[in-house]
């Protein structure tokens, strides 16, 4: 706010916008932690956040703790161990769905020279045991279902946790209870080194503990066929009770996830922030969040990334049915994307596999619909630069914040739908790709 | 590797170029030669210039406009500045008052942003010329150099500081036919490997031109056509526009020479888009979808020395080489014009928003 007063008083508008690159700095940063030299957490999907402060761990023990905010439907949290001796890392999921369920899996992060050369070969025909994540890495087992007690034995009603301990040296790996004290030397063999000659190239790849959250989203039968539902809701900025009304009003609409179009916050204050977080904490549904210009207005990018997730991201919904809509956050709270968003738009809006409808979540309209107000991109030609790439890659629906008055139309070609404030908007997706939207108060 | 190239034709062209016009007349040595040869002295009614009046001007004059003004006897004009102040002050209020509706919601739209706009460039226009018009007292400005009328051909380079885009290096010619009431300037801003190509035509008048000649005001419009061959699209866009430039002096005496600026557009856009993003569709080809905008710039202008011309603006205009600082700001804009001969002028222009743009050119009198 002072930068934008500054610009509008003194037109000293040099250099006072650069919280997008930091944004995605914040974002990349968080999607990995070194606990260790040798011991590293990745994730994919999901994003690491502060922990809660009711979180409370047993007493005695000082596992380092990661706390997860999930970013993804079908989230992947490795443990990458280049160590020995048997570790633990306690993992704690902020906001994982109801019915989420936890499994688990180990890896070598290599491969023999024989199985490369049968995968590359005739890899249809012998199908080695592997994991379509992880093509190229050496399986040590099965995948293994925590059971959903044991995920949640922290005692709250959304969040999942557990300890996850891996001992490289024998190969093995266990996925206990958050309460419960994590295996220790005493419970396996003797520790190898992997360092040692003997180890050969594949022992030699770093342990990969992958842990995967997945929560399943189930169509509902509608008229136009199978369908996933969500909830667009966006532009309360100070009207935080609008905010509150609206997240009590889409708690009963039996959504499984909302999407927030930005313009959450009065402003990027660290009060402001906090404030609209508590309010979205109380959504009985997982939330993902792209930016707004109030949100972002001198906000620190690393307390955004730590409230909110991921400003832009691809969001698949997997139905387990051979079709996967997905929703792509693009974040436009200055008015405009990013180098690097611009750059990654035709990954983002490839047709997905399996295929299903693209809905494009973005706080900032490429283009104002009135025209003359000016309130779309700040450059007329990257707005049409992304609506030419929306458009060419058959984008079914955009769906704005920015503008307080509700409204829809149709550029070239694309379904803009502009949710208003004080409104959220219902988002239908169908087997076919089709995309209906009503808007309700 | 082509700035270089170009600052170095740019320092051939001025090397090769002839030595400023000489000095045709021998600097007086006594106070009647002076007299002799136009110099008139202080007006009595116009107040030396003054430091502490200029403290004055600077500290709680940023408040109550006219205070230096006002401490150095210029009672009149520091009243002019206090009205100046107070309908600054009103029009931004307007402005934000209208920005208030719901229709305006989500940003303001162009009656809230000519207020608003106009209002701040009032207030501190008027808080300025109180602070320059007591340091400096009588002394006047230097003659407005800007070129005004007469056949030009320009070429211009321009460095666009924008990360969002690889092609940053843009030649900019342009052929200026300019009678003085009428002008015409085809011109076109070219990446060097024609990915990104803008080709504009402006046609315009000056149906009221001032005394110095300098002063006016001015209506045209604009055709250009943008295509982008990196990113598949291309436009066709109409402007209509309104400009003026007013010597300040007119209103403060102390301040002339000193002009404001102010510039409007409106316009309309026909986007194409291309089957992929390396086809660029072809000019009369039907159009994806069609947008309006509006545009404004505000600012002064004065000669910063003998010869060089001086303009400084806050620009909001969604259609220039880079984007506004922020998404409710605009772009700062700075055009140093330099008369090196009668008949060559060096440009030089800056824009500052989320990015940058520097334009170096050379104007040739035809």
């Amino acid at each position: 706010m002072r930068c934008k007063t500054l610009l509008a008083l003194a037109a000293l508008s040099v250099g006072c916008n650069r919280a997008v690159p930091t944004r995605e700095a914040a974002i990349k940063a968080a999607r990995s932690v070194q606990l260790a030299d040798d011991l590293r957490v990745e994730l994919d999907g999901a994003l690491i956040t502060t922990c809660p402060d009711d979180l409370t761990t047993p007493e005695g023990n000082d596992a380092p703790v990661v706390c997860v905010r999930l970013t993804a439907f079908d989230a992947e949290i490795r443990v990458v161990d280049a160590g020995c001796g048997p570790r633990p890392v306690r993992v704690h999921v902020a906001n994982a769905s109801a019915d989420a369920a936890v499994g688990w899996r180990a890896f070598r992060a290599g491969e023999s020279t024989a199985r490369a050369a049968t995968r590359a070969c005739c890899e249809t025909l012998l199908s080695p045991d592997g994991d379509g994540r992880h093509p190229d890495w050496t399986p040590l087992g099965p995948e293994v279902t925590l059971d959903a007690l044991d995920a949640r034995s922290c005692g709250e009603s959304r969040g999942l946790c557990w300890t996850s301990t891996t001992r490289p040296g024998t190969d093995e790996a266990w996925l206990t209870p958050w309460v419960s004290a994590p295996p220790t030397e005493a419970s396996g063999a003797a520790c190898v080194s992997l360092a040692a000659p003997q180890a050969g190239a594949l022992r030699a790849a770093p342990f990969v503990l992958a842990q995967r959250v997945r929560a399943p989203l189930t169509p509902r039968a509608t008229d136009d066929g199978p369908a996933l539902d969500f909830a667009v809701v966006g532009n309360t900025g100070e009207d935080t009770a609008s905010l509150e009304r609206l997240v009590e009003r889409v708690n009963d609409e039996d959504v499984p996830f909302v999407v927030l179009s930005g313009d959450i916050a009065a402003n990027g204050s660290e009060e402001a922030l906090d404030r609209a977080r508590r309010v979205l904490d109380a959504l009985e549904v997982p939330f993902f969040m792209t930016l707004g210009e109030k949100d972002a207005d001198g906000a620190d990018p690393v307390g955004l990334v730590d409230r909110f997730g991921a400003s832009t991201d691809v969001l698949l919904l997997p139905t387990g049915q051979g079709w996967q809509p997905k929703v792509v956050l693009l974040d436009s709270a200055e008015g405009g994307l990013s180098a690097k968003t611009f750059a990654a738009l035709p990954e983002y809006l490839a047709p997905g596999s399996p295929p299903g409808a693209a809905v494009v979540v973005t706080h900032t309209p490429p283009f104002d619909p009135s025209g003359l107000r000016g309130a779309g991109f700040k450059r007329r030609g990257e707005g049409a630069r992304l609506l030419a790439a929306l458009s060419r890659a058959g984008v079914a629906a955009v769906i704005t914040g920015h503008l307080n008055e509700p409204g829809a139309d149709v550029q070239s070609g694309v379904e803009i739908v502009h949710g208003g404030a004080r409104h959220f908007v219902r988002v239908r997706v169908n087997e076919a790709g089709r995309v209906f939207v009503q808007r309700s108060d | 590797m082509s700035a270089r190239l170009v600052a170095g034709l740019t320092a051939l062209a001025l090397a090769t170029a002839a030595p400023a016009v000489a000095q045709t007349q021998a600097a007086p040595t006594t106070l009647d030669e002076a007299r002799a040869q136009g110099y008139a002295g202080r007006p009595a009614d116009e107040p030396a210039g003054s430091m502490l009046g200029g403290l004055l001007a600077i500290g709680p004059g940023f408040f109550v406009h006219g205070v230096g003004h006002y401490y150095t006897g210029d009672e009149a004009t520091a009243l002019k500045l206090l009205v100046g102040e107070l309908l600054g002050a009103g029009l931004v209020v307007a402005g934000a008052l209208v920005a208030a509706r719901p229709e305006e919601a989500g940003r303001a739209g162009p009656l809230p942003i000519s207020l608003v706009q106009s209002g701040v460039f009032l207030f501190l226009g008027s808080w300025l010329a109180d602070v320059v018009g007591t340091f400096k007292g009588a002394e006047p400005f230097d003659d407005d150099t800007s070129r005004l009328g007469g056949h030009t051909l320009g070429l211009g380079y321009r460095y666009v500081g924008d990360p969002r885009t690889a092609r940053r290096h843009r030649l900019v010619p342009s052929l200026t036919l300019d009678s003085g009431r009428v002008f015409v300037q085809p011109s076109a801003e070219i990446e060097p490997n024609f990915s990104e190509r803008r080709f504009a035509l402006d046609v315009g008048g000056r149906p009221w031109r001032g005394a110095s000649g300098r002063d006016h005001v001015a209506v045209g419009a604009r055709l250009r056509r943008d295509e982008s061959a990196a990113f598949g699209y291309a436009t066709r866009a109409a402007e209509g526009w309104l400009a003026w430039k007013l010597d300040l002096g007119q209103l403060i005496a102390r301040m002339r020479r000193f002009s404001i600026t102010q510039r409007y557009a409106v316009g309309i856009e026909q986007f194409q888009f291309g089957a992929s993003p390396s086809d660029v569709p072809a000019p009369f080809a039907d159009a994806d979808f069609t947008s309006s905008w509006f545009s404004l710039a505000s600012g002064f202008a004065f000669n910063a020395a003998r010869r060089t011309h001086l303009t400084l603006e806050f620009v909001q205009d969604p259609t220039v080489a880079i984007p506004a600082a922020s998404a409710q700001s605009g772009l700062l804009r700075g055009a140093f014009s330099h008369q090196y001969r009668d008949d060559l002028d060096i440009d030089v222009e800056v824009l500052a928003g989320d990015g940058f743009s520097v334009a170096l050119g050379l104007v040739y009198a035809l």
